[in-house]
């Protein structure tokens, strides 16, 4: 196993990759009870088309959403039964990228390890439980699009990237999902859910050694899946002109989002975390509570605390939205504009700001560290070599201003802008 | 370690190394009256955005900043017929600053001066100030109805205890009470609170007790109190028909809630019967109602049932289609006396029995929970060892399950219909 060491945070991290290319990662933490594990397959929501030994295929949106769901139901029990049994914690999550399978637990590790691992890669599919799952999905979009600012998000991302899988709501929508078939099932699992295409990453109360051992034996028992060539296809076309959409929701006051669509290339690996945490960086000195900027539109009442904005580095896209709730939607969008349209010309000035917010930042991955949830969920297997939060905070401490001032000039300078209003029928189409 | 800072006002300290960080909360609490919820809200709010010295929302998050981004806050809660303000914050240890930090003190100095020293103008707080956190506050009140599940959470609440507004309203008030406090009568209720509320201080980490001890001795408001005691534990009034409320939206899914009344209290001998009936009811996703909604019949994606162990009240809610409400609602009621009959698995009661002692022990590495559970156990005067704890797990019966479901008693339904598009 490799064995990379954070002497500065007490910590350890050991890697292996199997001989059947799964890549593991152990994060023991000393004094803990609880082990948190994370299989994470490298496929997501944007993963619908995609050549297969040079053929293409196209498949429905939400279908790795869809198979996410189909993987815990077993011919005649459930997974979640397996984890009922040893008393773990289990979850699952789809994101634009990736599929992530998680479970936590105090005790039984290796057995919980065993079921996490063989519920992943030994699917049981039939016609009749997908077509089951259809009416529970349904409702779970449903819930979505009861979420005014869930609606918000998504409508935001289709605008800036109309016309692609980004388009999409993450667990597509009724329609979309009424096309799933067995065979788009069968077909989308072989293709993703391989070995080489997952990690497996694991903190908490464990033992290196012993651990690897249990998963090697795990894999051992498993035939390696056929080879297969596969080329993913995401186009993602630019966007016309800029637009505000305005949609049409029972909300009581106005909710706007203004997203930025990242056109510059973004590298992998470290470089690539550097760049989102200057990105970051950037967004919170001109719009977290630290900046001059927020605090005036905040004193001139056009935001409140339902402000918020995040940004997104994912594989092959990144963008930033922004919103909140406000009374006067035209104004908001119009002074974010000239906040962002300023900060290639302010960010300069703002050294000992700049020093301020990497103070803040340096304790956040400190509170980070006491928690399993957070270690575990900013980890990516996939980034080319291991980044964990041990790493990010040594990114984060030799970051300069001329660093975030440079990144931020090639988020921005090649940004797209799109706007959504999201008013209810007294508020609509009129704006203040 | 307990002590006592004055009369009225302890300090419980939890030490560990476990940790990279240290939490310190404050509660001040006395008990609840409606006529005070927006008030402490309110409250709240201004005691977390600025002080005298910090006179400004944008000097308070640089301080913060300052002090390694700690996480500090300023919330109201209820903990049965307790009102509570609680401010908390959470920093790192000096251990992984750069050498001399001495964050403790600097932490503790201004806890004592967002607490003692507001941003106030003579016998009022600032009115600009003022005014815009008041009117936020009320903004943020109206805002909660597009929240579908967190609007009818509060609505069944309030068909639970009618003609009680002391539980059955709103922790943060509503709009109108929220918009017609003044800013002289809060400063008041502010020195009031200050005064009299009974405190307790929890400090979890790893931190000398000295200088905590002797940081809060210097918070010149911490003075000899003498608190009334009063009943933690919330009994409804009895009512003569289930209450029921409706209301129409414009939206993709209906949500229902549910409300029974089961009157056993945290502490009590079917404590642990109790809590394991819910999950084997609605509380895990092996459970009668996750099991029969969702995956027999798929008319759920979320549907879940809540224990209040404090109120005696167990809730159910679920995300529905409006034409399936009847018979959703039916299908609660079959899983209830499903409950009664004992028809589930010895497998799935050990298994929800596992999961109760997996999720206990897996607390201890969260700081937060650790003083969580410690501030429970010191205000319901009932505590046990871990392994205590455990046994009275493992030792529930299903004779004790089924008597605790026969004392569910169904007292309000409130429905949020939408039609669909």
């Amino acid at each position: 196993m490799e064995l990379i060491d954070y002497p500065n945070y007490g910590e350890k991290l050991y890697v292996q990759t199997l001989a059947n290319g799964l890549t593991v990662y152990l994060q023991p933490k000393a004094g803990f009870n609880k082990t948190t594990a994370v299989l994470g397959v490298n496929y997501g929501s944007v993963d619908s088309a995609f050549m297969l030994n040079g053929e293409k295929v196209v498949q429905p949106a939400g279908i790795a959403h869809f198979l996410e769901h189909k993987m815990f139901d077993k011919k005649d029990y459930d997974v979640f039964e397996l984890f009922n049994k040893t008393g773990a914690r289990s979850n699952a999550f789809t994101s634009f990228t990736k599929t992530n399978y998680l479970f936590s637990t105090a005790e039984s590790l290796k057995e919980n390890l065993d079921i996490l691992l063989n519920f992943v890669q030994i699917p049981y599919f039939t016609k009749e439980k997908v077509q089951r799952e259809k009416g529970i999905i349904d409702q779970e979009i449903n819930m979505y699009k009861n979420d005014p600012d869930n609606q918000g998000y998504f409508e935001t991302i289709a605008s800036l990237y109309p016309n692609s899988v980004l388009a999409n709501d993450i667990a597509g929508d009724v329609a979309s999902v009424d096309k799933i078939s067995l065979d788009d099932v069968e077909l989308a699992y072989r293709t993703f859910y391989r070995p080489e295409n997952m990690s497996l990453f694991i903190t908490g109360k464990l033992d290196p050694d012993e651990t690897l051992g249990w998963i090697e034996a795990n894999q051992a028992h498993k035939d390696a899946p056929v080879p297969v060539e596969v080329k993913r296809l995401m186009v993602l076309p630019q966007t016309s002109s800029e637009t505000i959409k305005h949609v049409e929701m029972d909300v009581s006051r106005p909710k706007v989002a203004l997203g930025l669509r990242g056109n510059d290339p973004v590298p992998v690996g470290r470089e690539g975390l550097k760049y989102e945490i200057a990105i970051s960086i950037m967004f919170d000195l001109f719009l977290s509570e630290n900046a001059v900027e927020y605090d005036k539109l905040y004193h001139d009442e056009i935001i409140d605390d339902s402000f918020s904005w995040e940004f997104e580095n994912e594989r092959g896209f990144h963008f930033a939205v922004i919103s909140c709730d406000t009374a006067k939607p035209s104004e908001l969008i119009q002074r974010l504009k000239q906040i962002i349209a300023e900060i290639p010309n302010k960010i300069n000035d703002l050294a000992a700001e700049f020093q301020l917010q990497k103070n803040e930042l340096f304790g956040n991955y400190i509170e980070m560290m006491d928690s399993e949830e957070a270690i575990s969920g900013q980890f990516d297997g996939f980034l080319g070599e291991p980044v964990t939060i041990y790493d990010e905070v040594e990114i984060l401490k030799s970051m300069t201003l001329t660093d975030v001032a440079t990144i931020a000039d090639s988020f921005l300078a090649h940004a797209t802008v799109q706007s959504v209003m999201i008013q209810n029928r007294q508020q609509f189409p009129i704006d203040s | 370690m307990k002590y006592e800072i004055a009369k009225g006002i302890r300090l419980t300290t939890i030490p560990t190394t476990k940790f990279k960080n240290t939490k310190i909360v404050i509660n001040f609490t006395f008990p609840a009256q409606h006529q005070n919820y927006a008030k402490l809200a309110l409250l709240a709010e201004l005691l977390e955005n600025c002080s005298a010295q910090y006179n400004s929302e944008l000097l308070v998050s640089r301080q913060l900043s300052k002090m390694y981004g700690a996480s500090f806050g300023v919330t109201v809660l209820r903990y049965g017929n307790q009102h509570t303000l609680q401010v908390s914050i959470t920093f790192p240890n000096d251990k992984y600053l750069p050498p001399k930090s001495e964050l403790t003190n600097e932490v503790l100095a201004f806890l004592k001066e967002m607490i003692e020293d507001p941003f106030v103008d003579g016998d009022q707080f600032d009115q600009e100030y003022f005014r815009i956190h008041q009117s936020n506050m009320v903004n943020y009140l109206d805002s909660i109805q597009d929240n579908k599940e967190f609007f009818s959470t509060l609505e069944l609440q309030r068909l639970y205890y009618p003609n009680d507004p002391d539980h059955g309203d709103f922790l943060m008030g509503n709009q109108q009470e929220m918009g017609q406090i003044s800013s002289p009568e809060l400063y008041t209720f502010y020195r009031h609170v200050l005064a009299t509320a009974k405190i307790s201080i929890l400090v979890g980490g790893d931190l000398p007790e000295a200088d905590v001890l002797k940081g809060f001795k210097q918070f010149e408001s911490f003075n000899d109190r003498t608190p009334a005691d009063y009943q933690l534990r919330v009994h409804p009034a009895p009512i003569a028909e289930v209450q029921r409320g409706a209301k129409n939206i414009e939206g993709s899914q209906s949500v229902l809630s549910i409300a029974y009344e089961l009157p056993i209290y945290f502490g009590d001998e079917d404590y642990f019967p109790a809590v394991i009936f819910n999950q084997l009811f609605g509380g895990s996703s092996r459970s009668l109602l996750f099991t029969n909604v969702r995956e027999k019949h798929s008319l759920a994606y979320d549907i879940h049932s809540s224990y209040n162990s404090l109120v005696g009240m167990d809730s159910v809610q679920a995300g529905i289609d409006f034409q399936n409400e009847e018979q959703v609602t039916q299908m609660v009621a079959d899983q209830l006396q499903q409950m009664v009959d004992g028809h589930y698995s010895d497998e799935l009661l050990d298994g929800v029995k596992h999961a109760l002692i997996n999720q206990h022990r897996s607390e201890a590495d969260h700081l937060g929970s650790l003083i969580e559970k410690q501030y429970i156990q010191q205000i319901m005067g009932f505590s046990l060892s871990d392994s205590d704890w455990e046994t009275q797990v493992a030792n529930v019966t299903r004779s004790q399950i089924s008597a605790v479901a026969k004392q569910m008693s169904l007292r309000a339904i409130y429905q949020l219909n939408s039609r669909g598009h």
